[in-house]
């Protein structure tokens, strides 16, 4: 078997409308590895048939089937429950539901699968892809996510990854690996704003680059914005113009939506290009269609982008920067393609910001970046990471008690006592939570425990020390001590979606059961492939061989040929590959004298 | 001479550099944190003080998490060196972001140089408190007094909170120079009085959102 702690690792964007793998053949150099459809983007959607999953562009073609139900934006799923959904869910080209655990599912026919099953069913395809391409086993990756991305979303990212057999070494930021790549690239020291607008989210980070190490000095974000809500503002406003005709709204027939969506996107794109784009369409065999143009589109953006620049703004004021003494403003995500971002940035910033990034795949370069460091294969560079969320607990009265604040180093730990508050209280209940908000119900939940066996006494006689300790991954790990008795209890956030233990290991069995197995199979076929013809052209040069060279030689290849023949029949790769290197150069001579023979002969 | 906890290589500590003093010199690893942690001063070799030279301060920081950051130690697959990096990391990345703030510094130091100290309990404002009572009673009465009286006391208490922090930075200095512990006092008295125009300031903003907000 492979060598795990040598296998490599690679960086992948699981991006909410396409998806890249990456590796770094050479420190700090990260390439695209090709996916199974042999291109670069796996478009992020997904099609089932007959029990089989199809991903990326095959899937993505069965979009504009009318019938077919093609799953696609998943990552805006990821980590939330129906409630959270609620307010785009009329915007999803499919349904959603929970199932009594309260658990969000998408259903697909017959069929239901949580948003993390499907994410896994994508990272699954990439790790395939990686494989393919290094032609060794992949078993360890690199997952960014938003900056802004809370606990549970990133925890969910890394369960899809374990499920899809890969063991997560790490989920950074999108706008952080946009640094990473430019920054391994440039080798530029200085202070930089990355402003990443991908189909789903939005992020703001300022980083400090100072001789191969990437300071994160703070993060802002939105993971409710992204380049889908210029589409559905485009959807909108044109299904407007249609109704006047209709006298109905497109968007509220279901068996229209998912097309309508598609042909605002595609208009969209199109204004990257030109000034102006016809958006027609047909409607119950009507034809319909209207001028669309670039200053409509820029009508339309405008709130969306007034929307990211004040978490640019939030995002320069907590890291103590000022625009004007930013180095450069990097432009990422394939939404910085649309003219009226570029703009709408450039009028704010003063100046140009820097679109010669590639906005799709810089991410990925640096997921792979930050994979080839955490390798131990690229020295010199390293990435000194902040948690996005203020994390902290639960105090008396429903007020958020701040532990970790937002933007603070990780590694990093905190401690705080509390009182007992009741009298004879002999239990304490740890309420973990995420987020800005000063009323602690308003903030995410993390987790829930009770720590037990506190001596009873009067009000504010026992003291409790509660501990975050936040490590370089950004896990969150929450002690509880009763400092008179000692008393401890401990729990690693880890929110699991209402996914039993159990049913989380099925499924992590069956991926790793079915991961390797499809790999030996995969790696056999390539094996073959090359070897078969090296074989059958060995076994016709037999007859010249004889004639041509000494016995013992001819007898040695003789032999080669039926070994290899026998090891084709049993599948075993190792020594098909190794036969099939030595018939090479064994016959090298046979292939010079039946040349040499065949023009003496002319 | 101590023996490396990871790869067993005796050495004697660096004594040029905080650094050097704690990394094994054959595998990098760091030694274990002393059980009376060091303070964050100690921590990058500075001496305590409330002036700090802060480019020289960043500097140390960029050598110490190049060397101690727990990404540095991941190839080698060993978690407990992992934690060891993890433990001390956590520590430099506080140490930093405490020192690097002045005020921060200056809560961190005086409650480390006071730490043995009789707690004092230093007169507040009595006027300001006063008037912020009195500016509560008109909100009952007279809206449209009382927010106007709000506006002049928010800018009462901003210049208030100035001239505390133009007093503790003269202290500051006073105290580098001469370290006596009479200054120490004081700008422990200085502080509290700044805790206290704080929350009120804090109050008073909370209020004023209230009232417009309400007034719509």
């Amino acid at each position: 078997m492979s060598d795990v702690a040598k296998s490599p690792v690679v960086g992948i964007d699981l991006g909410t409308t396409h998806s890249l793998v990456a590796f770094c053949k050479a420190p700090g150099k990260p390439e695209i590895l090709p996916s199974l459809e042999g291109e670069r983007l796996v478009p992020s959607v997904l099609y089932r048939e007959s029990g089989e999953w199809r991903v990326g562009y095959a899937a993505r073609a069965k979009r504009s089937e009318p019938s077919a139900i093609a799953i696609s934006s998943i990552k805006r799923l990821l980590g939330k429950k129906l409630a959270d959904v609620a307010p785009f869910q009329n915007t999803l080209p499919f349904a959603v539901d929970e199932d009594i655990e309260g658990q969000l599912q998408v259903v697909v026919g017959e069929e239901r699968f949580t948003p993390i099953e499907l994410s896994a069913v994508i990272l699954k395809f990439l790790k395939d892809s990686a494989e393919k391409s290094l032609e060794r086993e992949v078993t360890r990756a690199v997952i960014t996510v938003p900056a802004y991305f809370n606990d549970s979303q990133r925890q969910a990212t890394r369960l899809a990854g374990r499920i899809a057999g890969l063991d997560v070494l790490r989920i950074v930021s999108e706008p952080t690996a946009a640094a990473l790549a430019y920054g391994a690239d440039q080798k530029k020291n200085g202070v930089f704003a990355v402003y990443d607008l991908g189909g789903g989210t939005f992020d703001c980070s300022v980083l400090k680059l100072e001789n191969g190490l990437f300071e994160v000095l703070s993060t802002h974000g939105n993971t409710q914005l992204g380049g889908d809500d210029f589409d559905h503002a485009v959807a909108r406003f044109a299904a407007e113009r249609f109704s006047r005709d209709l006298g109905f709204s497109i968007l509220d027939r279901e068996d229209l939506r998912g097309r309508f969506l598609n042909r605002a996107e595609q208009a969209k794109k199109a204004l990257s290009d030109s000034e102006t784009t016809v958006f027609d369409f047909i409607v119950d065999g009507r034809e319909l269609s209207f001028e669309l143009s670039r200053a409509d589109l820029r009508t339309l953006a405008q709130p969306l982008i007034q929307e990211t620049l004040r978490s640019c703004e939030q995002a320069l004021t907590d890291s103590g920067v000022a625009k004007e003494s930013l180095t450069d403003f990097l432009l990422v995500g394939g939404a910085t393609r649309i003219q009226a971002v570029r703009e709408g940035v450039a009028d704010w910033l003063g100046k140009l910001p820097n679109s010669s990034l590639h906005p799709d795949e810089v991410v990925a370069l640096g997921a792979a970046v930050q994979a080839s460091i955490l390798a131990g294969e690229t020295q010199g560079v390293l990435l000194l990471d902040v948690v996005p969320l203020s994390l902290g607990i639960e105090a008396y009265g429903d007020v958020a008690e701040v532990l970790i604040p937002r933007n603070t180093k990780i590694p990093a730990q905190a401690r705080e006592s509390f009182t007992t508050y009741v009298d004879n209280q002999t239990a304490v209940d740890i309420h973990v939570i995420q987020g800005e908000r000063e009323k602690a119900s308003l903030n995410r939940s993390l987790a829930r425990f009770k720590l037990r066996g506190i001596e009873p006494g009067p009000a504010g006689f026992s003291r409790i020390e509660v501990r975050f300790l936040v490590d370089a991954d950004g896990i969150l790990q929450v002690t509880a001590k009763d400092l008179k008795t000692g008393k401890l209890q401990s729990v690693e956030v880890r929110p699991t979606f209402g996914l039993g233990p159990e049913r989380i290991a099925t499924m992590i069995e069956s991926a790793m059961a079915n991961a390797s197995e499809d790999f030996e199979h995969r790696r056999w076929m390539e094996v073959r492939t090359k070897a078969e013809p090296v074989l059958r052209a060995t076994e016709a040069r037999l007859i010249d061989a004889r004639r041509l060279l000494p016995p013992e030689e001819f007898e040695s290849i003789a032999l080669k040929t039926r070994e290899m023949r026998a090891a084709i029949e049993a599948k075993d790769a190792e020594k098909t590959q190794n036969y099939k290197y030595e018939l090479n150069s064994m016959t090298v001579r046979l292939a010079e004298l039946v040349v040499k023979e065949t023009l003496s002969k002319r | 001479m101590i023996a490396c906890d990871f790869c067993g290589t005796e050495y004697k500590p660096g004594v040029d550099s905080p650094l050097e003093a704690i990394v094994c010199p054959n595998c990098h690893a760091p030694r274990a944190i002393d059980s009376s942690q060091p303070n964050f001063f100690a921590v990058f070799g500075f001496k305590p003080a409330f002036g700090l030279d802060e480019t020289a301060l960043a500097r140390s920081y960029y050598a110490f998490s190049s060397a101690l950051h727990p990404d540095r130690f991941s190839a080698s697959g060993n978690p407990a060196i992992i934690e060891r990096a993890s433990d001390w990391m956590s520590l430099v990345n506080e140490a930093y972001q405490t020192l690097k703030k002045p005020a921060d510094r200056r809560g961190y130091l005086l409650e480390l140089l006071l730490k043995d100290a009789p707690k004092s309990k230093p007169p507040l404002p009595v006027e300001l408190s006063e008037e912020w009572f009195t500016i509560q009673d008109l909100l009952m009465d007279d809206l449209d007094a009382a927010m106007r009286a709000l506006k002049l006391f928010s800018e009462k208490i901003t210049s208030e909170n100035e001239t505390i922090t133009r007093e503790l930075q003269s202290l500051e200095r006073e105290w580098d120079q001469s370290a006596e512990s009479a200054v120490l006092s004081k700008m422990n008295d200085a502080m509290k009085r700044q805790a206290y125009v704080v929350s009120l300031a804090r109050n008073v903003e909370r209020t004023q959102q209230t009232m417009t907000g309400a007034n719509q």
